[in-house]
């Protein structure tokens, strides 16, 4: 019963999805203020027709209902209850429920929070949000519902791949979609703009706080990714440039591309049209990532083809949103007039030069993911593109944002003064190039070129960044109400680029320094790596919810004395027979201590990878610090209390197009 | 005019896809078809000869399937790959990929030997020289020795009337 | 991850825990689902299609590892991660699990202590299993667009940077008017909003 009432909520939301894409656009042509103020009520709808249709599906989960097909595939009667919530969207047709879930929540924030936008602008959004929400309703309901009955039930369930049945990945899918689908509300915004043909500075205002939570939700979830695959896969790796990872970073170089450039469109009313396409690219590469995961089009271990049916539908409904929103685009775009001079040693320029590598650099992220494929689909060859092909173009590509971030806190808009912006940058850069020669030595007693440039560049972002909040401090007498004057805007930003140089130091020193060892021990044998000892005592059973696991203890000692236990395991999940090695961590801020289980042997040695990170924290530590960057970024009082000032300046660039 | 450009990028994105999803991206086409076989010298497991070589392959066209019996691809294809040297002239010469003796007797006694010779490649060696990434896989070799066609996955009818018959009758 | 250093080099028996089938494994995380699907590749062993427990069990060969000297030990260490593994796919020669990836690693270790290079090495790899064995592409006419494409376009973007620039100043002059009226615009803004 439970599930058939999920379903048919699936059906009522997208009957509400369909009436709140349809009734605004007809209330625009009409200018009818009633059928505009329809597109609230239907958002808001819509959102608890699909909430309750997730409910029904936790229901489903909780109670182990395995006559639903989904529920039978990933639960299971042994797991943790927390688990049992999660492995909701643990598969493909759940974790479509919950996408669909989150862009509804979107699609509500924006009914309650735009209520202070020009009516027939906020109903526009809103329309375009629906069209989105009607496509992911159909594929749902066409392709992979959730709720499909298994008949006969099976007695047990299959269970949740044991990989999921971690907290970091908990959390982790629910991030990213919020920042995936976070972008569709950007997208929607310059859809609107297009058809009513009004992008200004109040249009690039009401966008930014949107566009910022979509981007810092984004940065979480990959952050928390990367995290959790370098501490549960059990090879100390923490990015791969696996096209699915590269799916979620394209949408991620766009977000940050359109976050720069709508400063400019809002502070000087230029790159309109620039910014209206990025908007439109950041949803598309979210829309494209879901495609290339969901499809099967590149190398998945799937072994059967996935479903064909959903290749398609996701591959036509791409072609409608993102073909209708460019055809728009090229129809609309050119109208846009933008005026006003652009110098290019200003803040816009300097911005414009930001939007170019960020945008090169998603190309060249998507020319290795896709040039596999044309290759194939040619018939030319297979081969692939992997890390050495990245780690050389992509950093290229991303050097120079590191000069501009430190320039940008520094050169004001308009135009900028070179011997002003040397006087202000000459302390950062000094310190910048000390640190370069000092900092490799200081923590790691050596140094690589890559060492030296990643810590210049970190130094040089985060000292730059850091001289403009201590100039805003310092321009008040006292110094707490220093503090207090600098804008939240400005303290988002500059953690946001502290957290970049964070972010570079953590990969510059775990790159140069980072050591890795498979050895063979027996017990009580030992080995060293990175000036610590591991010494492996012993290994037997241990018991866990869901599964048996051989737990190794490892003592590591640093100088004679004993700095940590480590309990590597290699578990097996009966469920599904699967083993998993779970790696055992000392975790520290300049080092991480890795040690993951290998093979047992008959003399009752075992092997052992142990793996020496510095500064490895850094590089999720960056991500935090970009993650509150854009959360007070976001939470700027200019973009809360602007509601009067904002009405009235629609008036007055509604008087002044007229 | 460069406001459409986004657009046309677009579409052949699309186009590619729509390409893209009828290809399946496991498959890796060897880099061997054309060539000569790879170079191998394998004890057999009924003794008679006691080893082959690569030469020993050639003369008439044959089938070199690498197989196992912990595989089940392999047990999969088993029955068509009986039929087949059953009703044609086709030679078939199994490749026993990193298994052990003891297993794979009871297998073919229980489900039936279609194989001329089998080489025994216990250690996949020659798995290696001929670039097998995953049993069970099929080689087409004419009667120089060279190998003209691979099928990677089980044997089918499908493949063998579409794409292997074509190739031998060309080549003979 | 059998490693490569001190193992026994009977061969030995993989347990059948291992080659469990693998139930459809998600792929449905955008963003890491590659490793999923790596370690569920992992656990796939060889096939494509295990489609119910088999009766036997695939015979690892582990050998005994080859010793290399310091320098060619740490070619080895910068060599495995440019291999990719052929059968779990998204994973190097370094990480992956793989029974045939253990023999790939042990035929690497062998070529080196022969004195090969790192072509010679990676043409043996290639001549089997075509380009697709290395993560970085050749420099081919094939490859061109991923090697200079992004550079060419980094080239384009700072032409129309610059022609858009100069095409700026040049119509600022002319559309006095509508300045104003941004001028206005900001100025309210920024009255309401310290």
């Amino acid at each position: 019963m439970i599930p058939e009432l999920g379903h048919f909520a699936v059906i009522l939301a997208l009957g509400v999805a369909l009436l709140q894409a349809i009734v605004p656009l007809l209330g625009w042509r009409r200018r009818d203020a009633r059928l505009l103020s329809f597109a609230g009520s239907a958002a808001q709808g819509q959102f608890l027709c699909i909430a309750a249709a997730y409910a029904c599906l936790t229901y489903c989960f909780v109670t182990k209902d395995f006559s639903v097909a989904y529920v039978a595939e990933n639960d299971h009667s042994q797991l943790p209850l927390i688990y049992r919530i999660t492995a909701v969207w643990g598969a493909h047709e759940g974790s479509l429920l919950l996408w669909v879930l989150i862009l509804s929540g979107w699609t509500l924030a924006v009914s309650v929070f735009n209520r202070r936008l020009p009516l027939d602008m906020s109903a526009l959004v809103l329309s375009v949000l629906g069209m989105v929400s009607t496509g992911f309703y159909l594929f749902i309901l066409l392709t992979s519902s959730p709720f499909t009955r298994l008949v006969p039930a099976p007695a047990e369930g299959h269970d949740l791949n044991p990989i999921l049945q971690d907290p970091g990945l908990a959390i982790h899918p629910p991030m990213l979609y919020m920042g995936y689908v976070g972008f569709s509300v950007a997208f929607a915004f310059a859809i609107a703009a297009l058809i009513t043909g009004r992008l200004d500075a109040a249009w690039a205002r009401w966008t930014r706080p949107w566009t910022t939570t979509a981007w810092m939700f984004l940065t979480m979830g990959i952050t928390l990714g990367s995290w959790w695959a370098y501490k549960e896969l059990g090879w100390g790796g923490w990015w791969f440039w696996d096209p699915v990872e590269n799916a979620s970073f394209m949408p991620w170089l766009a977000g940050t591309a359109l976050i720069h450039s709508l400063a400019v469109t809002e502070k000087r009313g230029l790159l309109k049209s620039w910014t209206v396409l990025l908007a439109i690219l950041a949803f598309s590469l979210s829309l494209l990532g879901t495609f290339l995961v969901r499809s099967g089009v590149l190398v998945s271990v799937h072994a059967f083809a996935s479903d064909p049916s959903r290749g398609t539908f996701m591959l036509a409904f791409m072609a409608v949103v993102v073909g209708g929103a460019l055809t728009l685009f090229a129809w609309r775009a050119p109208k846009l007039i933008t005026t006003g001079e652009l110098q290019l040693f200003s803040r816009e320029g300097l911005l414009l030069f930001n939007n170019l590598f960020l945008v090169i650099a998603a190309a060249a992220v998507l020319a290795g993911t896709l040039l596999p494929l044309v290759l194939d689909v040619l018939g030319i060859t297979k081969l692939s593109v992997g890390p050495p092909y990245y780690n050389v173009v992509f950093l290229i590509l991303i050097a120079p944002l590191f000069l501009l971030v430190g320039l940008a806190a520094v050169v004001p808009w308009k135009r900028g003064d070179w011997r002003e912006t040397a006087r202000r940058l000459k302390v950062p850069a000094i310190i910048a190039v000390i640190l370069m020669v000092v900092l490799p030595f200081a923590l790691h007693g050596r140094t690589t070129l890559l060492a030296a440039t990643g810590a210049l560049f970190g130094c040089w972002a985060i000292f730059a960044a850091a001289q403009d909040v201590w100039r805003r401090v310092r321009a008040k007498p006292e110094w707490r109400a220093g503090l207090r004057a600098v804008p939240r805007a400005v303290w988002g930003m500059t953690l946001a680029h502290i957290g970049l140089g964070i972010w570079a130091l953590g990969v510059s020193g775990v790159v140069s320094f980072g050591d890795e060892k498979d050895v063979r021990l027996a017990r009580g044998a030992e080995t060293e790596l990175g000036g610590y000892n591991f010494r492996f005592q012993e290994a037997g059973e241990q018991a866990g919810p869901n599964y048996t696991a051989q737990q190794g203890t490892v003592l590591v000692e640093h100088g004679g004395k004993l700095i940590a236990t480590l309990h590597p395991q290699k578990r097996l999940y009966p469920s599904q027979g699967t083993v998993l090695t779970e790696s055992s961590i000392d975790a520290g801020l300049m080092r991480d201590l890795y040690v993951s289980l290998g093979e047992s042997y008959d003399d009752g040695s075992w092997s052992l990878r142990v793996y020496y990170k510095p500064m490895i924290r850094f590089i999720w530590l960056g991500g935090i610090f970009m993650f509150f960057g854009g959360l007070l970024a976001a939470s700027d009082r200019r973009y809360r209390l602007a509601r009067a000032a904002e009405r009235r300046a629609i008036e007055i660039a509604e008087g002044a197009v007229a | 005019m460069r406001y459409t450009i986004p657009l046309v990028v677009l579409i052949a994105l699309i186009g590619l896809f729509f390409f893209g999803m009828q290809h399946d991206p496991r498959l890796l086409p060897s880099p061997l078809i054309g060539k000569a076989a790879p170079a191998f010298d394998l004890p057999t497991l009924d003794g008679t000869p006691q080893r082959m070589s690569q030469a020993d392959l050639q003369g008439a066209p044959v089938l070199v399937n690498f197989f196992a019996s912990w595989c089940a691809g392999c047990q999969e294809e088993h029955p068509y790959l009986m039929q087949l040297t059953r009703n044609s002239q086709v030679k078939l010469v199994g490749i026993d990929y990193k298994d052990a003796e003891a297993d794979l007797r009871p297998w073919l006694n229980h489900k039936g030997n279609p194989y001329g010779q089998i080489l025994t490649d216990l250690e996949g060696r020659a798995g290696i020289d001929w670039g097998v990434y995953g049993v069970p896989e099929t080689f087409v070799l004419d009667a120089k020795g060279t190998i003209i066609y691979k099928q990677v996955g089980p044997m089918t009818p499908e493949v063998w009337e579409h794409d292997i018959q074509p190739l031998l009758k060309a080549t003979s | 991850m059998p490693s490569d250093t001190n193992t026994p080099s009977s061969p030995r028996r993989r347990g059948p825990s291992f080659a469990s089938p693998l139930h459809e494994v998600q792929n449905w995380i955008p963003a890491f689902a590659g490793m999923t699907k790596r370690l569920g590749a992992a656990l796939l062993v060889l096939t494509l299609t295990l489609l119910a427990f088999p009766a036997a069990a695939e015979v690892e060969t582990v050998h005994s590892p080859i010793p290399l000297n310091e320098q060619q030990e740490a070619f080895y260490k910068d060599l495995l991660p440019e291999l990719r593994c052929l059968v779990c796919q998204n994973e190097s020669l370094a990480e992956s699990q793989a029974p045939l990836a253990a023999d790939l690693r042990y035929e690497v270790r062998g070529l080196i202590a022969k004195g090969q290079n790192e072509a010679q090495i990676k043409k043996y790899l290639t001549d089997r299993y075509g380009d697709f064995v290395l993560y970085k592409p050749p420099l081919a006419p094939r490859t061109w667009v991923l090697w200079f494409g992004p550079f060419i376009l980094l080239g384009v973007g700072l032409g129309m940077v610059f022609a858009y620039a100069r095409r700026s100043r040049s119509a600022s002059s002319t559309s006095a008017k509508v300045v104003v009226d941004q001028a206005a615009l900001k100025k309210i803004l920024d009255e309401k909003a310290p």
